[in-house]
């Protein structure tokens, strides 16, 4: 008998997987509070994060209808003015410019004043000015490079609106850091949640551990089922928590579509953000789960567990 | 195979659990440890088991300075002890069998292994029809011998009983011990820890009293003995109790039969 040598066998994957399975169907209402409490931190995420999205494209349509009008002396020759257009495009900071003629403008002119545009029925001379509609690409140097669009030859007058535009500017910003805030103290939330939920399962099941430990289990094989478990459960809690944060949105976005179709503006789909927010809340539910398990495994390989007096307390 | 020498061991607080303490243990022997609560067994099993450290002196067992053991290398040192509890510590949601079981599959053994020993030592203990019971629907006793069971599917080389006895009534209890008995018998080393030296002095086997961490007795001379030289229960001289297992003592000791039928004082 003295004669056995030691083994030091690996165990198959296999094994350590399947006892990981088990371990989820043998505490099943703790699996099931671990997954819940994961489910609705991720939740919350998304949630928090399509708001970001949305409120963020919003802001971004108001903030293309923001344009800078360059008007056009009118004796500038049609060389001069293609010859500003490129200077206009030439600048840095100008995402789009369009020329519209007088000819173009002067319809739409009357067509916005409606009746109105009775009083120029007899006028032979169109009264407008041809115009550059310029888009700029960072609010933040919009005063900057009003100046220097100001600075161009024939330019009659610039027609702004740089309290809107750094109105905008400002909101965007908070609303950006805001969103971050909130998520990451929902994800510090969570963690801190997990890893309560994950020692609470494993007190459940130290007799288990500590009887590993007795028989000669190394460290890993301890830990494995009860990593898997963890990552199982991450799986389970991200992919629930993505279907109802879709289901959630979906419905919410038909409400918002008629409340954001006055802006102009229509709910970001859903659809543009599948597949980050199916990464997101997997690998989230994943890593939580699995550092989780691994943290709370820990104390327990620590702790000198051979007289822990209650650990009997399950089954007496 | 377990030798201590000059072994103490003070914690943090101040107090010295073990204080210079000196044995050995040969392979195959059946050795009783003794000593109040307190006295310092815990701590002795802990230093064998290795989840305590001496302070001063040397514990060698199986030819490894368990001093210098390397963590990572307890796990498989751990492999050569079975060891069984006073709280029995079955799994309460695994069957019998797989309770026994457990013990192979988290040192990786192969299920088609597992399927043919665990029956086996199921047998052994007498529970071969209760493979498919709950621990919850088992005696005291019988929980005790799956415990036993689970100690020995790995065949240790020590089986370490921490007090096996100590929830379970005397009559089983002894079933316990002629099972350790048993076990013995196949080669196995077993070191048995309990506080009630009535029980021991039935079996005619080395006792190692501790008192105070220190070791008070060791009865050496038993080694291979029988009854030859036994002692009578220390007990109340007068008493009911005390007439009948004075009784029962000679009763056994006379008989040829090692095991102790009539057990039916029903302290503990």
């Amino acid at each position: 008998m003295s004669s056995k040598s030691e083994r030091r066998g690996h165990a198959s994957l296999g094994y350590l997987t399947k006892e990981g399975f088990r371990g989820i169907r043998a505490n099943k209402l703790m699996s099931l509070a671990s997954v819940t409490v994961l489910l609705s931190c991720l939740v919350l995420i998304g949630a928090a994060f399509m708001s970001f999205v949305n409120i963020n494209a919003l802001l971004g349509a108001v903030s293309e209808q923001n344009v800078i009008m360059i008007f056009i002396q009118d004796e500038a020759t049609e060389e001069q003015i293609s010859a500003m257009g490129r200077e206009i495009k030439a600048n840095p900071n100008v995402e789009r410019c369009k020329f519209i003629s007088k000819e173009e403008a002067f319809p739409e002119v009357l067509e916005s004043i409606g009746s109105a545009a009775a009083l120029f029925d007899g006028m032979e001379d169109n009264p407008l000015p041809d115009a550059y509609e310029v888009t700029l690409d960072d609010m933040e140097q919009y005063d900057k490079t009003v100046s220097e669009l100001k600075k161009l030859d024939n330019v009659l007058n610039i027609r702004q609106n740089r309290d809107f535009a750094q109105k905008l500017n400002t909101l965007k910003k908070t609303v950006g850091s805001i969103s971050i805030a909130v998520i990451i103290v929902l994800l510090v939330v969570s963690l801190f949640i997990i890893a309560n939920t994950v020692r609470v399962t494993m007190f459940s099941r130290r007799l288990e551990i500590m009887i590993m430990k007795s028989v000669g289990a190394t460290k890993w094989f301890i830990r494995w089922p009860f990593m898997v478990e963890g990552m199982v459960l991450g799986v389970i809690a991200g992919v629930l928590s993505f279907g109802i944060v879709w289901g959630l949105y979906e419905a919410l976005s038909n409400a918002l579509a008629s409340l954001l179709s006055a802006l102009s503006a229509k709910p970001v789909p859903f659809t543009d953000y599948v597949g980050i927010l199916l990464g997101a809340f997997v690998v989230t539910g994943i890593l939580t789960g699995v550092f989780g398990s691994y943290v709370s495994m820990n104390k327990y390989l620590k702790e000198q567990d051979y007289d822990s007096e209650n650990v009997s307390a399950d089954h007496e | 195979m377990i030798e201590f020498k000059n072994v103490s061991k003070s914690y943090g607080n101040g107090t010295k659990a073990l204080d210079n303490v000196s044995m050995k243990i040969e392979q195959g022997e059946f050795v009783f440890i003794v000593g109040d609560s307190g006295a310092g067994k815990s701590t002795l099993l802990k230093i064998i088991m290795r989840e305590e450290v001496a302070t001063e002196g040397t514990v060698v067992i199986k030819n490894r300075l368990l001093n210098t053991m390397k963590k990572k290398d307890i796990p498989y040192f751990r492999r050569h002890l079975g060891i069984v509890f006073q709280d029995f510590r079955l799994i309460p949601t695994m069957t019998v069998y797989d309770n026994v079981a457990f013990a192979m599959r988290v040192i990786g053994a192969k299920e088609k292994r597992i399927s043919k020993r665990v029956p086996y030592v199921l047998d052994l203990v007498g529970l071969g029809s209760k493979a498919d019971s709950l621990p919850n629907e088992l005696s005291g006793g019988e929980q005790q011998r799956v415990a036993l069971a689970r100690a020995v599917v790995n065949n240790a080389d020590i089986i370490i009983a921490d007090e096996p006895t100590g929830n379970i009534d005397a009559k089983r209890s002894c079933e316990i011990v002629e099972m350790l008995e048993k076990i013995n018998a196949t080669g196995t080393t077993v070191v048995m820890v309990t506080h009630s030296e009535e029980l021991v002095r039935r079996y005619g086997r080395r006792i190692i009293t501790i008192e105070d961490g220190k070791i008070r007795s060791d009865d050496i001379s038993r080694v291979g003995q029988k009854r030859e030289d036994f002692v009578l229960p220390d007990l109340d001289i007068g008493s009911k109790r005390a007439a009948r297992e004075v009784d029962e003592f000679i009763r056994s000791y006379h008989s040829d039969r090692r095991d102790v039928n009539g057990g039916e004082s029903d302290e503990q």
